[in-house]
């Protein structure tokens, strides 16, 4: 039998630099697990197991020691970390035993993207329509939001500007391509998405 | 090519050194860097440019910009790159360009449509509504000829080229406008530090600055023109201000949502275009404050003879001269209400035009005005009008009469030669997008004009946009609106000349011509005249809005940009009413005309919509699978081999099935986590049947029901711990479900301690399928034993697959001993590649949606959206063992109405051709009958799905029959277009049992 291969949801985009203008490139995370839990009470319990504090308000993010959480909901966090997740996920069963929580491993489900470069803003500004100007979108803030119809998770991890967008995999090639186009102005090249296959329609 | 006599040797803000050829109705010319097709035709003294789109009258430029009614000409002849109606006033020129003349044949000198013109008399106002109302068939007499005349302009052919794109802008000011009002604006806001979005139509900051001599106007000791590239230069230097040129802001949505269509590469030469740019952007603002600086337009005045070739307003002859060194004519009359057009009297004797005489309907013009006018020797006639024009395609002269005050003429007439008319009937604010926002407008009678009444929710006006026309003013107005913390006169702002501005309403000239002779334009684009407007009164079009509709008053391409205020007196003085409260039409998005491509933006072809691809998706592509879109799904159909039909195909598949092994990629069935210590309480109320005593470990279907009774969604849910579980929903419902399902958490049941997520697209799945399944699973399974006494039906292990984590699910939707197997999606390609490869020896055939379908009808298993459809109860499906007794479930109470209760609802059945050769087609009707009665035979039912089993060697079909279970064995007949009725048997759904039975 074929040893099991991987592959992550952009395997198949090489990454894209074009000098400082504008870069595109899979970021794949080794662990995303979505948390649900009611902060009032799990909060502590959560710190205690990872030393992270829960974020409580739109946009904001906790960060740890290989440990970020992304603000989703008012009861929903999406938990990132590079490290293979299955001792995060242990150490908050145990920490969270006796909350009424739920935490779904769906690392397999997002595809991270990384953009970066100068003109990175006014790429994504081409497609998300939240104000992403420094004022109102400072290194450290995450939202949920729509890029063009794809709904993603966006963070800007870096002044840089370094944005990691999350999407869920089967529109992650959607999504590169919409990035690349927008980037055209940069020098970005255009793709072909792979969903283009001549349909067959009842 | 000609030499562009009506060119002065100086002035403007084009540049002579760098000429350009472009050629308009197939003729060849030249003009100069920096101008429009307008100013070019002018100044090679081409006044006629265009045919109107009724009657056909020759049409010349009257505006010098967005305002202008009707020089509108078409752009190109590559049917993909070719566009209409595009105002020349607008146009820029580049080397090359060709425009054409549209809604003419065979020239724009001779035009066949003109005989329109002479029929004037018998398409009145309305004429449309009164074919409707008139002779029966007169519509239809009618209605091709106007549907042949009707439209202007050529639209592409082919698909278009070009790139566009959306941009969404956040900013604290937008300032629509580039005048020195929304300079003055945008600089006062960006001293703050604010963002601040400045949108300019034309591709020049400066607005009117740049339509008056350099000298003009001093501001803060600079010339006009200075201060203009000072300030420009200034905003470009600020960070955080952005200046658009080219740019129009074509509508305002609520909350300031402003959409900006940005022309960013048309002007230039197609090889100087940059293939990484858009063609046009359309820029998404969402402003905090808008402050409209969108300057005011000049009016016509309504006179017989007033829609020639040649009579242009006073302001564009003071553009023309002052942007682009034209000269519009050399022997000009002016025609005026208001003290500003003389200025075009004085700046034409300046370029060294004749003035032949100014006429002025008021009767003691400004004496300052009078004197300068005098001291240039200009025959001036107050208390005149001007009554009519001669000429053909080109003012020849102009007959001036004595007012009298009351509506009527006095005393002498007289005549004067001029090819140039230069009229003004005042200006009114460019009200436009304030009035979209939903501000409120009051006619002023100082000014003549409607108004803003006042600032409107987020949004300031200034300058001539509110009706303040003295510079010095407006600039002040202009700081004020954007300094809201400490409101300063502009004190480091000085005007040092501008002309003060008075005015006299003048809606329409009397005519020493009969009524119906008289023909005094008020839409020059749409010909709509004075009389037309009369008649939609006379006739009871009492509203503007209804006269607008009746008589196309504003309806034409350019909005009534300079027929609105007046139409609108003119309908007001009729109605004998103050114009005030007739009021205006409501103004619309967008304020000019945008293109589709600018619009859909880069969201068109591969890029319009998501298609969503599963893990697997390279493998099937691979494998020459033809697809079908499911929700946004892509999925494999059927996969044909090279040369096998979509039939043949499908066939093979389906035998397979029965007979072998089959795969198919299931990975897109939606998935939901649910958990929590209420999870059964909770699927114990979504599902209609009962889940309060499922042992983990195993699976049960379920059907959802709407609140309604009906069949919403249905899928197999597994129990993997006590307060855990993994729900499964179809393909096409899984965010809907989703969504439904959080909703009812989150505010019919906030007491249940339960939460969702989705996990569809963590898992991708393989579905294995037929008699061979046990085997090849078996080679599979690290630590499952596939067997089916050891992992029975509707049971589910967790394992693994070469050492990657699985679960698996014994579940069947083809009735074939079946395995689910999920793993980790970033396996599903090298799970698929590898079932291929070790099930080669078991004849491994992969399938597709096409044979899911089919085999789960040869089952008489429901698709839920295909055999049902809203308006289907799980009783009509025949699945009451799925309702429980014991509890409560959404929809329970609907599906016990007495209606949903009836037992002569449409049930589901099987349908047995009597031709097993013949497949209904899908959506067939049933009725009683062997033939169809008169005058309705009464239909029984409908087909949901249909097919040719190739395991049964017929066709199959599932109905939706009226009582159709108590009518078991008995012959139905299906209606079919072109031939008589089919005979049909009515059977159970599940054929494959009934198969079963009989061997």
């Amino acid at each position: 039998m074929s040893a099991p291969v991987e592959r992550t949801p952009l395997g198949h985009r090489d990454p894209i630099v074009v000098g400082d203008e504008a870069r595109l490139a899979e970021h794949a995370p080794a662990g995303l697990l979505i948390l649900r839990c009611e902060p009032e009470a799990a909060a502590e319990p959560f710190r205690l197991a990872t030393g992270v504090d829960l974020p409580r308000a739109v946009g904001t993010t906790g960060i740890g020691d290989d440990l970020e959480a992304l603000w989703l909901g008012p009861d929903e966090w999406v938990l990132i970390t590079a490290a293979e997740p299955t001792r995060l996920r242990e150490r908050l069963r145990a920490g969270l035993a006796e909350q009424h929580y739920q935490l779904v491993d769906v690392s397999d489900a997002y595809a991270g993207i990384e953009i970066g470069g100068r003109h990175a803003r006014n790429l994504l500004a081409k497609l998300v329509t939240i104000d992403l100007h420094p004022r109102a979108f400072a290194a450290g803030t995450a939202v949920a939001t729509m890029l063009a119809k794809s709904s993603i998770w966006l963070w800007l991890t870096a002044e840089d500007p370094v944005f990691r967008l999350f999407v869920r995999r089967s529109h992650a090639d959607h999504v590169w391509c919409l990035l690349s186009d927008a980037g055209r102005e940069w020098g970005l090249p255009p793709a072909i998405p792979i969903g283009r296959v001549p349909l067959q329609v009842p | 090519m000609s030499a562009q006599p009506f060119r002065l040797e100086q002035g403007g803000l084009i540049d002579r050194s760098r000429p350009i050829r472009f050629s308009f109705a197939g003729k060849a010319m030249q003009g100069y860097a920096g101008d429009t097709l307008a100013s070019a035709l002018l100044a090679n003294g081409v006044h006629l440019v265009a045919r109107s789109f009724k009657y056909h009258r020759p049409r010349g430029i009257l505006g010098a910009g967005s305002e202008d009614p009707a020089a509108l000409v078409q752009v190109g002849r590559d049917p993909a790159t070719i566009v209409p109606n595009v105002r020349a006033t607008e146009l820029e020129l580049w080397d090359g360009l060709e425009a054409f003349a549209q809604n003419c044949w065979p020239s724009l000198q001779v035009d066949v449509g003109e005989i329109n013109d002479l029929a004037a008399r018998f398409l009145p106002s309305g004429f449309y509504y009164k074919t409707f109302m008139g002779p029966p068939g007169s519509w239809m007499t009618f209605e091709p000829t106007i549907r042949r005349a009707a439209g202007l302009g050529r639209c592409p052919e082919a698909p278009d080229p070009d790139r566009y794109e959306h941009v969404n802008r956040h900013c604290e000011v937008l300032v629509i406008g580039g005048g020195p009002v929304g300079l003055a604006a945008a600089r006062t806001a960006a001293a703050s530090g604010a963002r601040v979005v400045l949108a300019e139509e034309t591709p020049y900051l400066g607005g009117r600055l740049l339509n008056e001599a350099a000298d003009s106007s001093m501001i803060e000791g600079q010339a006009g023109r200075a201060w203009v590239e000072a300030v420009t230069a200034e905003l470009a230097a600020l960070p955080e201000v952005t200046v658009l040129r080219r740019t129009c802001a074509f509508g305002h949505y609520d909350d300031n949502w402003v959409g900006l269509v940005e022309d960013v590469q048309d002007h230039l030469h197609p090889e100087e275009r940059d293939d990484r740019l858009p063609r046009q952007r359309l820029w998404r603002v969402r402003a905090g404050h808008v402050v409209l600086a969108t300057g005011a337009v000049e009016r016509p005045l309504v006179f017989h003879g007033n829609d020639r070739p040649g009579v242009m307003l006073a302001g564009a002859v003071r553009t023309f001269l002052h942007r682009y060194g034209v000269l519009a004519g050399r022997r000009a009359v002016v025609f005026t209400n208001n003290d500003g057009a003389w200025q075009t009297a004085f700046d034409l004797a300046s370029a060294g035009a004749e003035v032949a005489a100014i006429v002025d309907v008021r009767e003691a013009p400004g004496a300052e005005l009078v004197a300068r006018a005098q001291a240039l020797q200009m025959p001036i006639h107050a208390r005149a009008g001007v009554i009519a024009t001669r000429g053909r395609r080109r003012v020849a002269g102009v007959t001036v009469a004595k007012l009298d005050g009351a509506g009527g003429l006095r005393g002498d007439q007289a005549a004067f030669d001029c090819d140039l008319l230069a009229i003004s009937g005042g200006w009114s604010p460019n009200v436009a997008l304030f009035s979209q926002a939903g501000g409120a407008l009051v006619f002023d009678d100082a000014i003549a004009a409607f108004r803003p009444a006042g600032a409107h929710r987020g949004m300031q006006v200034a300058g001539a946009a509110t009706g303040t026309f003295a510079l010095a003013d407006a600039l002040a107005e202009a700081v004020a609106a954007v300094d809201t913390t400490a409101p300063q006169p502009p004190a480091t702002t000085s005007v040092e000349s501008f002309e003060t501005y008075s005015v006299q309403p003048t809606w329409e000239l009397p005519s020493a011509l009969p009524p119906a002779r008289t023909r005094a334009f008020v839409d020059l684009q749409d010909d709509v005249t004075a009389k037309d407007l009369h008649l939609a009164v006379q006739e009871g079009y009492a509203s503007v809005e209804l006269a607008k509709r009746y008589t196309t008053l504003g309806m034409g391409t350019d909005q009534g940009k300079t027929s609105g205020t007046n139409g609108f007196a003119i309908i007001a003085r009729a109605l004998d009413k103050p114009i005030g409260e007739v009021g205006v039409t409501t103004f619309r998005p967008p304020y000019k005309p945008v293109s589709f491509g600018a619009v859909a933006g880069q969201h068109v072809g591969e890029l319009f919509h998501p298609r969503r691809t599963t893990p697997m998706h390279e493998a099937h592509v691979e494998a020459g699978a033809v697809f079908e879109l499911v929700g946004d799904w892509l999925r494999p159909r059927v996969y044909p081999a090279p040369g096998e039909s979509f039939d043949d195909a499908l066939m093979r598949e389906c035998k397979a099935a029965r007979t072998g092994v089959v795969v198919l990629d299931a990975s897109t069935l939606g998935k939901i986590d649910v958990r929590g210590p209420d999870a059964r309480t909770f699927l114990n109320r979504v599902y209609t049947n009962a889940w309060l005593k499922l042992a983990p470990g195993r699976c049960r279907y379920g059907l959802m029901l709407n609140e309604d009774g009906m069949v919403f969604d249905d899928g197999v849910t597994a129990c993997l711990a006590d307060d855990h579980f993994h729900m499964t929903t179809t393909t096409g419902g899984a965010a809907k479900v989703l969504s439904w399902l959080e909703e009812y958490l989150q505010t019919e049941w906030p007491e249940l301690r339960v939460y969702l997520t989705s996990a569809t697209e963590q898992w991708a799945v393989a579905s294995i399928s037929g008699p061979l399944a046990p085997q090849l699973m078996a080679d599979l399974l690290d630590d499952i034993d596939p067997d089916p006494d050891a992992f029975p039906f509707m049971t589910h292990r967790t394992g693994h697959v070469a050492g990657v984590p699985a679960r698996v699910f014994r579940i069947s939707f083809t009735g074939e001993l079946s395995y689910e197997i999920n793993v980790p999606t970033r396996y599903g390609l090298w799970l698929w590649n590898m079932l291929m490869e070790r099930g080669a020896a078991y004849g491994i055939t992969p399938y597709g949606t096409e044979g899911m379908h089919l085999l789960r009808a040869e089952k008489g298993f429901i698709i839920a959206g295909q055999d049902t459809d809203g308006t289907v109860t799980l009783i009509d499906l025949g699945m009451d063992w799925a309702v429980k007794k014991s509890a409560d479930f959404i929809g329970r109470r609907s599906l016990f109405r007495s209606d949903t209760a009836r037992d002569d609802r449409r049930q589901l059945v099987g349908l047995r051709t009597e031709d097993p050769a013949f497949v209904i087609p899908e959506g067939s009707q049933i009725i009683e009958t062997a033939n169809e009665q008169q005058p309705r035979t009464p239909m029984l039912g409908h087909v949901t799905s249909s097919y040719f089993s190739p395991n049964l060697d017929r066709s199959i079909a599932l109905a939706l029959v009226e009582g159709g279970r108590g009518l078991m064995g008995q012959t139905v007949y299906v209606a079919r277009a072109g031939a008589s009725p089919a005979p049909a048997v009515i059977c159970a759904p599940d054929f494959l049992a009934a198969e079963q039975g009989e061997a």
